[in-house]
């Protein structure tokens, strides 16, 4: 966003401006097979450059588990009652990653047969995805799922109310946060209080940077790349107060998409349908069809009280399926119809890439950005 | 209010550890935590509320030119750099996600202008700052700044246009001797363009000063700040 400037006020531009849409998003929880396909096509698009390379904008967590960065939960931020909640600025060694490796030394220097390709600075102790599918429970009901995660592009978004000049803004077009780096001045107080920990810091350049929802892209009619490249398709995009769109539907009609962590207090607009997990095994080998293998109270630590009736409604409609009748709902998750997933944003980026002989200016997807069925 | 006279010297001062500074008396300038009502935005005013900033309470300014520059010097006993009390500060961060000291003078024509709260729209002032290089992050630096004040979730702090650019412009050359940091702010007499005082022999020019911690995480608005004007004669 070089060059724009919106005002001088970024609290007063979150308060005042009249959203005329709000994109959001939707994962579906129990189609997601933690592949990172979305955390990979992110990566190349948008963090590859100096000072970024511990970014990961859009990541799948392994749940339970610390996350990334490290014990993020336990960090602070958001708001209770109106009032900001003081967070802890996360810092890289609490993300991780970003490591350099010495390939040319391994790779031609000779001495590749005799040592493991390894961090130049020393052993990491912690890194995007650390704790992956160490989960929680007992064997043989041991559990864990996958929790994408990137930023939330809240509607009250705290990190816009703590940025102290004005480079943080929501946009009145689609409600996208986004910042203007030029006025960055690096301070990180969106660091400290985004209770999600979803901003970054690149010290070479000096700003904070986080997920900006694939701007370019959304612009001209595409879908962020990490919704396009998931072979699982889970990630449903679109306005979030569109009645005939998926979000909208599965948000405020089925009631089966929840936000993180809402008790955080700024109102995100990525959503998500819990997991119902395989059911648990009684002692003497049989299924317990009545029992839950993620307990509940997780659960609804994690997305509200509303999670007890996301599930039933979710068992209910599984079950009216299984007895030979139909699901809307269901079907909507299934997502047959592979562009169902993405509302009005369903560009093919490699064909406006085509049609306009050069990019011109947009980010095309790098990894399977050809149109599928 | 304090006086500093820049006095006239034949040597080039613009190295704080250039000799000539031994003979320029200096004035202390008291420091205070800037005014967490001051602060630019609720979160700001909430999560220090209860934890000290403002830790930097005194530093040393002196003055001079030699005739067609300004060499502004200024020295304190830093936190960061002492050793024991840099531990003790909970929020010091380690290499490149470290906060880094930093110094500003605020330069003002006149007594009404708001030194502490980076001026106002009808009061503007030009804000000298330098900050130091972060281990594997950012360089040293050194910037020359317009500021019309701070308003509720804004800093309105913007470049100062350079119209001459390069030797012109606001320098500055620092050094850590001991615990004690050094900063020589310097550039060319009546060369600044913009709302902002002259600075030529004969003239007159208000200074205000600022300091952050880098190891307690002060930035933008917390900070120190003078507690008191000081008033900088340039020396006919």
């Amino acid at each position: 966003m070089a060059g724009e400037r919106k005002g001088a006020s970024g609290a007063a531009a979150s308060e005042h401006t009249k959203l005329q849409h709000q994109l959001g998003m939707v994962f579906d929880l129990n189609k997601c097979i933690g592949c990172q396909a979305c955390s990979v096509s992110c990566k190349v698009l948008w963090t590859q450059e100096e000072g970024a390379g511990h970014q990961w904008w859009c990541k799948v967590n392994t749940m339970p588990g610390r996350g990334s960065p490290r014990d993020w939960e336990q960090m602070g931020g958001g708001e209770r009652s109106g009032v900001p909640i003081p967070g802890h600025l996360p810092t890289r060694e609490e993300f991780g990653g970003g490591w350099e490796f010495d390939f040319e030394r391994l790779f031609y220097g000779g001495t590749g047969r005799r040592e493991a390709l390894r961090p130049k600075a020393g052993q990491p102790e912690w890194g995007p995805n650390w704790d992956e599918d160490q989960g929680a429970g007992e064997y043989p009901n041991s559990y864990y799922f996958y929790l994408p995660r990137m930023c939330n592009h809240c509607t009250n978004p705290v990190c816009v109310e703590a940025c102290p000049t004005g480079a943080m803004y929501k946009r009145a077009e689609d409600g996208i946060v986004v910042r203007n780096e030029d006025a960055c001045t690096g301070a990180r107080f969106c660091m400290e209080a985004c209770p999600y920990k979803v901003i970054y810091f690149n010290h070479i350049r000096d700003v904070a940077q986080h997920c900006n929802f694939c701007l370019p892209r959304i612009e001209q009619g595409v879908a962020p790349a990490c919704a396009r490249s998931c072979p699982g398709r889970l990630a449903f995009v679109g306005n979030v107060e569109d009645p005939a769109g998926p979000i909208h539907r599965l948000v405020n009609e089925w009631r089966v998409a929840l936000p993180l962590h809402p008790e955080y207090g700024t109102a995100p607009n990525v959503f998500y349908v819990p997991p119902l997990a395989p059911k648990p095994l009684r002692e003497d080998g049989t299924i317990d069809e009545g029992g839950r293998r993620i307990p509940i109270e997780y659960l609804e630590s994690l997305f509200g009280p509303r999670v007890r009736d996301a599930l039933q409604r979710l068992e209910d409609e599984l079950a009216t399926v299984r007895a030979g009748g139909s699901s809307e709902l269901l079907d909507t998750l299934i997502a047959y119809e592979w562009k169902s997933l993405f509302g009005h944003l369903t560009e093919d980026p490699a064909k406006l890439a085509v049609s306009e002989g050069s990019n011109g200016g947009m980010v095309v997807e790098q990894v399977g950005g050809e149109e599928r069925g | 209010m304090s006086n500093l006279e820049a006095v006239r010297v034949s040597d080039d001062l613009s190295d704080p550890s250039a000799r000539g500074w031994e003979r320029i008396a200096g004035v202390s300038v008291q420091l205070g935590a800037a005014p967490l009502a001051d602060q630019p935005s609720r979160y700001i005013r909430t999560a220090w509320a209860a934890r000290p900033y403002g830790l930097a309470r005194t530093l040393l300014a002196s003055a001079a030119h030699d005739g067609e520059r300004l060499f502004l010097r200024l020295s304190w006993p830093s936190p960061t750099l002492a050793e024991g009390e840099r531990e003790r500060l909970p929020g010091a961060l380690e290499g490149p996600d470290a906060f880094p000291d930093a110094c500003a003078v605020v330069l003002a024509e006149s007594l009404q202008a708001p030194l502490g709260r980076w001026g106002s729209p009808e009061a503007p002032v030009r804000v000298w700052r330098w900050a130091a290089g972060v281990p594997g992050g950012v360089a040293e630096r050194v910037e020359d700044l317009l500021g019309e004040g701070i308003s509720e979730g804004a800093e309105h702090l913007r470049p100062a246009p350079d119209r001459g650019g390069g030797a012109l412009g606001v320098q500055a050359r620092a050094r850590c001797c001991g615990e004690q940091r050094e900063v020589v702010f310097s550039r060319a007499l009546q060369a600044q363009e913009g709302p902002a005082p002259a600075l030529a022999p004969g003239s007159a020019t208000v200074l205000g000063f600022a300091l952050w911690v880098g190891a307690n995480q002060e930035r933008s608005g917390i900070r120190s700040i003078s507690k008191a004007p000081c008033k900088l004669a340039v020396e006919q």
